[in-house]
């Protein structure tokens, strides 16, 4: 079945991404990313001074501020704010940088549909472009099921989401081991019984509308395998990155 | 750096340039990290790798691990802007404020760091150096903890000279990414070679990414910011052909 | 996070070399740093970059019902709220001194020039009329906020297309951008703002001051004018006296720059509609 954009042929085939480090020079770290139309630039400051009544003794103190693109920020961008602080704080090491403040703001820039995913996807390559220390990489992936046909659509746009039954948002982590000669992840993306991988934890997982537990099982399996692959352009962004910071210093 | 004791099998193979993202692991055969061994050799990790709750342990930044097989060393090497103060690095900073004991600088860390009045080559209660707000200091961090103010001082600890530290009078300052700073103190690098072929100037690079430059002529000074600025992601060809076109416009 | 002051090294530097004739990116006194423009996949979205300072414009629009004293006056709003992406000083929930003049300024050299013909949103006399909004997003502050957010507001301006309106008696039907071609707003003129920085007691004058120029300065003018050498707007709010003469020498030189600039709008939006 081809999808309403036109792009795509396939119900699990994600928008092409796009992502660019390093791109503000105010901030620490920077970092945009694009689910095809939908466009998130994320800044990272930190770890900078803290206000003396946000100090905590023990870790940094994580603000996060999102911005919409039309109108003053509502209720819907304080949501944002909290879910992704929420899902960061245990990801990223505070404990490192006590009595410090990192704060992260989040700018839509195009918004057509899977914001929050496009948003974390934006955050975790700002952070690692600020050098922040995380546990882990994440991945975020959003898909949708068709009021009428029942069908799981990946990465679905404003105008799929509109005859959406049930939308659910995704975030993986990426614990993975180095094999030495390749540096391949050594995730097992195959493990069809139990829907994920013993290697992966969901990070975060949102769901709204109607669905039976089954179908929030296949949502998830498929969010995760198509996780792999935001995980995998996450490591090409940074590989890319590294080998230009590098090419004056090979023979 | 973090010393863990672990236990030990076969022998240290070097590896290649192998970027490594938060959350991958060491590899385990090639550090000796295996469970089941007799004896235990000692790993020492720096920057970048942090042992995880399942004894494991991970990249926490994206970068090129690196190691040296002489103390079995193990770290990162990762680029960023911010500066987080580690002792023994010689960093610049901008004095924002005076105690009756230390000078407050701002070397980019979350917290402006102290320098004790005294902690200048030869200083004494009664002679010691007056150095205003605003000036310009290249210092070392003498103490670096994180929960604590970077403490710095302005001679070298071993002999107890000035050993060019101290007030960087005049000149201009630039900000520049770490890992560009690194490159920088590298005498072979090529950007400080090429620009030194066609004018003098001095310079003193912090490893906080604040870099000090100084020549004749205002102009000078401003060619040679720009191209170091301009530096950072060219290859070598490149490099030069900036720099040729910089100067071919003064 | 507070700001910090530039070191006495830096000052002093910045200045030694405007008395050189020289400034720290390699610009001339009168230059504006490059301008880019690129446009978004819908009307009236258009980031702005001038130099490294960072502008996302972005126009919307709804229909609302108009004040009664004039019913037939549609709305032009403007939302300038600085975000802490564009520098860790500016706070959130917090008016700085810098984002109120930001502000007014963009409301002088926009709103109050009378740019957009806002008589021509009007759909239903009394009931209904558009409300422009435009969203301005601060990404990237290296200096002269205020030019580069005009260019980016009015080339978002230009860019925009309404949907299509029908009125037949009583009933009004708005058309989706799928039934009916939308159409572009009215505008009357193309304010531009030039902002300069003095140095030296007025010795120097300098065009698009960076940030660590602005830092430095003794005093400000930002002129607006068109291509039409009309002055929309002139604010000169303290630092260092002038003279007179110094300001129409200003005028000038903004009138050249505000030409090339123009030029490069027109160009951008036209190589955008090509595309289309």
């Amino acid at each position: 079945m081809s999808r309403l954009d036109r792009t795509r042929t396939s119900a699990h085939q994600l928008r092409p991404f796009f992502s660019s480090q390093n791109l503000l020079n105010r901030s620490d770290g920077s970092a945009q990313f694009d689910f095809g139309g939908s466009s998130v630039l994320c800044s990272v400051v930190g770890p900078a001074e803290v206000k003396l009544r946000d100090e905590k003794l023990d870790k940094a103190t994580i603000e996060v501020v999102a911005r919409p693109l039309v109108g003053l920020p509502g209720v819907k961008d304080k949501a944002l704010e909290q879910n992704i602080r929420e899902s960061l704080e245990p990801l990223i090491l505070s404990g490192l940088h006590p009595r410090t403040m990192l704060q992260i703001v989040i700018q839509t820039m195009k918004d057509d549909g899977c914001i929050l995913s496009t948003a974390f996807n934006a955050v975790i390559l700002a952070l690692l472009d600020a050098g922040i220390p995380l546990k882990s990489i994440l991945g975020s992936v959003t898909c949708m099921i068709d009021a009428q046909s029942s069908e799981i659509l990946l990465d679905p746009t404003t105008e799929e989401l509109s005859r959406a039954r049930s939308t659910h948002v995704f975030v993986f982590d990426n614990k993975s081991s180095v094999q030495s000669e390749q540096g391949k992840m050594n995730v097992d993306t195959d493990d069809q019984e139990a829907g994920t991988s013993s290697l992966a934890a969901v990070l975060f997982s949102d769901s709204t509308g109607m669905f039976t537990e089954q179908e929030y099982f296949e949502c998830a399996h498929f969010c995760f395998k198509a996780s792999q692959a935001v995980h995998g352009f996450i490591r090409t962004a940074v590989q890319k990155k590294l080998e230009k910071e590098y090419q004056q210093t090979q023979a | 750096m973090a010393s863990i004791k672990v236990e030990q099998t076969g022998s240290i193979i070097s590896t290649g340039p192998q970027i490594v993202l938060p959350g991958d692991l060491l590899p385990s055969a090639e550090t000796g990290l295996l469970e089941d061994a007799p004896t235990a050799p000692v790993i020492k990790l720096g920057p970048g790798l942090q042992p995880m709750d399942d004894d494991s342990i991970a990249a926490v930044k994206a970068g090129v691990l690196k190691h040296t097989a002489v103390g079995n060393r193990w770290w990162v090497e990762s680029n960023q802007r911010r500066y987080v103060a580690a002792a023994g690095e010689s960093v610049i900073g901008v004095v924002v404020g005076k105690t009756v004991e230390h000078y407050k600088v701002d070397i980019g860390t979350a917290q402006p760091a102290l320098l004790g009045v005294l902690a200048f080559e030869g200083a004494t209660k009664r002679n010691k150096p007056d150095i205003k707000i605003g000036a310009l200091i290249y210092c070392r961090v003498s103490l670096a903890n994180k929960d604590m103010e970077a403490e710095l001082e302005c001679f070298n600890p071993s002999t107890g000279k000035a050993d060019g530290y101290g007030e960087l009078k005049s000149g201009f300052l630039i900000k520049v990414s770490l890992g560009l700073a690194r490159r920088l103190l590298d005498p072979k690098t090529l950007i400080l070679r090429l620009l030194g072929q066609h004018i003098p100037f001095e310079t003193a690079i912090g490893m906080n990414g604040k870099v000090w430059i100084h020549s004749a002529e205002p102009k000078h000074t401003i060619l040679i910011c720009n191209a170091i600025k301009n530096s950072e992601y060219l290859n070598k060809d490149e490099c030069a052909v900036m720099v040729k076109a910089l100067f071919e416009k003064l | 996070m507070k700001e910090l002051e530039p070191s006495t090294n830096e000052r002093e530097f910045v200045l030694a070399a405007l008395r050189d004739g020289a400034r720290i990116d390699g610009r001339n006194f009168y230059d504006f740093r490059t301008l880019r423009l690129s446009f978004g996949a819908d009307y009236g979205a258009v980031e702005v970059q001038l130099g490294n300072t960072r502008v996302l414009a972005k126009v919307s629009c709804e229909v609302i019902r108009p004040f009664p004293d004039k019913p037939t006056e549609g709305f032009l709003m403007f939302n300038t709220e600085l975000s802490p992406m564009a520098s860790p000083a500016f706070e959130v929930g917090r008016q700085t001194d810098e984002e109120v003049l930001v502000s007014r300024l963009i409301e002088k050299a926009m709103k109050r020039s009378r740019a957009l013909d806002t008589e021509g949103l009007c759909i239903v006399a009394g009931e209904k009329v558009w409300s422009i909004r435009v969203d301005i997003h601060f990404l990237d502050h290296d200096g002269n906020l205020v030019d580069a957010a005009c260019i980016a507001a009015i080339t978002a301006l230009q860019h925009f297309r309404r949907p299509d309106v029908t009125v037949v008696g009583e009933d009004v039907t708005i058309h989706t951008l799928e039934q009916r071609n939308p159409v572009p707003l009215s505008i009357h003129h193309i304010p531009i703002c030039v902002t300069f920085a003095f140095f030296d007691n007025g010795n120097h004058v300098i065009v698009d001051p960076t940030h660590l120029e602005e830092q430095i300065k003794e005093g400000d003018m930002t002129i607006t004018l068109n291509v039409h050498k009309e002055v929309c707007a002139l604010s000169k709010a303290g630092g260092i006296p002038m003279e007179l003469d110094q300001i129409i020498q200003c005028s000038k030189i903004a009138v050249i720059k505000v030409a090339e600039i123009t030029a490069q709008i027109e160009a951008a939006l036209a190589a955008d509609a090509k595309k289309r």
